[in-house]
């Protein structure tokens, strides 16, 4: 039973990232070339949120040259965000550009750009359709988003092994607690998955997955840091090959009755022209995020 | 009488024609380094049609230096004009390199046998090239480089192709690439010599501009301006002849990385949830989130890629700037399972923070050559004249050109402002 579990996940998360890969042809049609689409409420899977990002840098600002200084200057986005599944396996995105305040803004001294802007983009299909803030279509390009067929069939598992009151009240409180079972089970199996506990104490434990467990063209590893007192993933890291460390990234929760996704902070070595490295920091701020699955 | 009447009507005709000619003023156009005859065509055109004016154009060879190509511009007006080749009222019009030779030919002739009473520079490296400096110390190769690791991040990590069509074409090598493989940089690599003497600080820059400060000629500078983004606007003109076109091309390549970044984020949070039933999509998780990071880094160099291309060209300031920006501070770190010892108090918590840091600010430029450049200095203001919304080689002509949705050839305008200026000014031509 045990293994025939271990399978089951190592399966899923297997059959999750190969569905990336699908070959193009397998791309599904359901294509729907309206623009202002209402996509939320048709699909398996729903995902919609607002994400501010600020991207700056960790270096000594005052010794780059200036080819190296134009590379980092530091810049900050606000996007909303609604991704569908469909049960085809077809993902349609829809990506909007968010003013705010207080927008960082390094004060260029040249002639502002008189085009029209993309505010808009709808993926559905395999076509991205560039819309401006009037809703007027500026452009269209073809784009190979894979299908996800087979991760709508684990869906369905999940609908089929948890009581949809369970499946309803995690979604509702972002709170998987009650599923701890479920990752005390992976731990005490990892080592016979080829899954590496590095260290565990009460109340987190730390894992490290090869990425070729997941796809054998896929090098490198994986480090997880799990919160074990709230069942969440809070950091991860990602090493190459050689086993240099390329990104951390780290996740915060809000807290109270929603623990939902609040923060993403994501630290990574980038090269600069002049060869030298600098750390690039971008830190996301997770807002509105609304999950759903439509299963039972 | 017959006779008479008849010889009187065609000497006076003649009369007419030959006063027609002298009253021609000499207008020598020349190209820059990436030009030909056919440069200068279209207000050639235009003025020859418009002004009493004998002009003459034609193509020079512009590979082996400043003053091997000023040579060929004194030669072209001494066999083209002949005699009136030394008249004090030729004007000389150079577009880039072409107002360098013209100035080169002003510095290399004596007094008594002057080519040119005045001149007009159009968007000319008069005080050097900085991409010139850029080319020869490396830095245009590095930053091309860069940019396409940065570019080919994203489309790596997925271990597939970007797709089909023009985003595939922008954004694997070409679009890094059009750094170095534009025509302008492409004709300064190929020609070594000029490159030298084009450069900030070549000897032969350093004795236009001793000259000139020495200089009592009539001369005129035309700057341009174009507007953000200045490099994919000049790279348009030079692929499509309009500067808008790759700029299109650019927004939707960017889009596309975008759409890519936000895709990989979108799945990773699915898989944070989904880790509650399955805790191995967990690692699914942090895939997604670095492909996530890797398609970022293209998507901002895109962004960036303006003030890259500035500080190529020169065109960049560092300043100190302070900014508040809204963060987040962890508390655990991976693979540690303890808290830091000495956790930030605010640690999980979001808060305003104030920066201070230096930044690079971008200024005025046609898209290659700098404001500060262009214009010639120790004139008299008035003589100095800005064409806005034109890159360094849409402004030779400026008939497809709009600025905020309106027809712009503000090229033509100007060369009609200097040729009406008041009579007695050196510059008027009926």
């Amino acid at each position: 039973m045990k293994n025939k579990l271990l399978f089951s996940l190592i399966t899923f998360t297997t059959l999750f990232i190969m569905s990336c890969k699908q070959d193009l042809n397998d791309l599904s049609n359901e294509t729907n070339n309206a623009s202002n689409v209402k996509l939320v409420g048709l699909g398996i899977m729903e995902i919609s949120y607002d994400m501010k990002t600020i991207r700056d840098y960790e270096t000594d600002f005052s010794i780059l040259s200036e080819l190296d200084l134009s590379s980092v200057n530091p810049s900050e986005e606000k996007q909303h965000v609604e991704m569908v599944l469909l049960e085809s396996g077809q993902l349609n995105l829809t990506i909007t550009e968010l003013n705010f305040d207080k927008k960082i803004n390094i004060p260029h001294e040249i002639l502002p750009d008189d085009s029209p802007k993309i505010m808009k983009t709808e993926i559905i299909g395999n076509t991205a359709n560039f819309y401006d803030i009037n809703g007027k279509l500026l452009g269209s390009e073809n784009i190979p988003i894979p299908n996800h067929r087979e991760t709508v069939d684990k869906i369905k598992e999940i609908g089929n092994k948890f009581s949809a009151e369970d499946i309803n009240k995690t979604i509702a409180t972002m709170q998987g607690y009650q599923f701890i079972d479920n990752l005390e089970e992976f731990i005490r199996n990892a080592p016979a998955n080829g899954v590496q506990v590095l260290e565990q104490g009460e109340n987190y434990v730390s894992l490290r997955m090869s990425f070729n467990k997941i796809d054998p063209r896929i090098q490198g590893a994986s480090v997880l840091l799990i919160d074990k007192s709230i069942n969440k993933m809070v950091g991860t890291r990602i090493y190459d090959a050689q086993d240099n460390l390329v990104q951390s990234v780290f996740f915060g929760y809000n807290k109270g009755d929603v623990q939902s996704l609040s923060a993403i902070r994501i630290e990574q070595q980038t090269h600069l022209p002049s060869g030298s490295e600098v750390k690039m920091i971008s830190i996301s701020q997770i807002e509105n995020l609304k999950f759903n699955l439509n299963i039972k | 009488m017959k006779n008479t009447i008849f010889k009187l009507v065609s000497f006076f005709v003649l009369f007419l024609f030959a006063q027609n000619i002298l009253a021609q003023r000499n207008v020598a156009w020349v190209h820059g380094l990436d030009g030909d005859a056919g440069s200068w065509q279209h207000y050639n055109a235009i003025f020859d049609a418009e002004r009493n004016i004998n002009s003459l154009r034609t193509s020079y060879n512009t590979d082996n230096g400043i003053t091997h190509a000023s040579n060929q511009v004194k030669n072209s007006m001494d066999t083209f004009y002949g005699s009136n080749a030394n008249n004090p009222l030729n004007l000389g019009i150079g577009h880039s390199m072409g107002g360098l030779m013209i100035r080169d030919v002003d510095r290399l002739t004596p007094s008594t046998n002057k080519r040119f009473g005045g001149y007009v520079t159009v968007t000319s490296p008069n005080y050097g090239a900085p991409i010139a400096n850029s080319l020869m110390d490396g830095s245009v190769q590095n930053a091309a480089a860069n940019a396409c690791n940065k570019l080919n991040d994203g489309p790596l990590s997925e271990i597939f192709s970007l797709p089909y069509g023009i985003t595939a074409n922008l954004t694997t090598n070409v679009l890094c690439n059009k750094f170095i493989s534009n025509d302008l940089v492409q004709d300064m690599i190929g020609t070594p010599i000029t490159n030298y003497d084009l450069r900030v600080g070549s000897p032969t820059i350093e004795a236009l501009k001793n000259h000139t400060n020495n200089s009592n000629i009539p001369r005129i500078s035309i700057w341009a301006q174009e507007s953000s983004p200045v490099h994919w606007r000049m790279f348009s003109s030079s692929e499509f002849n309009n500067d808008q076109t790759l700029v299109n091309y650019v927004n939707d390549a960017r889009e596309i990385y975008n759409v890519f970044f936000m895709l990989n984020t979108s799945l990773a949070m699915a898989c944070g949830v989904g880790g509650f039933w399955f805790p191995p999509c967990w690692a699914a998780s942090a895939l997604y989130t670095y492909r996530a990071t890797q398609w970022y880094k293209g998507r901002s160099w895109i962004d960036d890629s303006e003030n890259i291309w500035n500080s190529l060209i020169k065109t960049t300031r560092s300043e100190q700037q302070t900014y508040w920006a809204y963060i987040w501070i962890p508390c655990s770190y991976p693979p540690s399972l303890v808290e830091e010892k000495n956790p930030n108090p605010n640690c999980g918590q979001w808060e305003w923070r104030e920066f201070t840091r230096w930044v690079s600010v971008n200024y005025p430029s046609d898209g290659l050559l700098p404001k500060y450049t262009q214009e010639l200095q120790n004139i008299p203001t008035g003589n100095r004249y800005y064409v806005p919304g034109a890159n360094h080689l849409e402004v030779r002509n400026m008939s497809n050109s709009t600025l905020n949705g309106q027809p712009n050839d503000v090229t033509k305008a100007r060369f009609n402002e200097i040729f009406n200026r008041p009579q007695g000014d050196w510059f008027r031509t009926n």
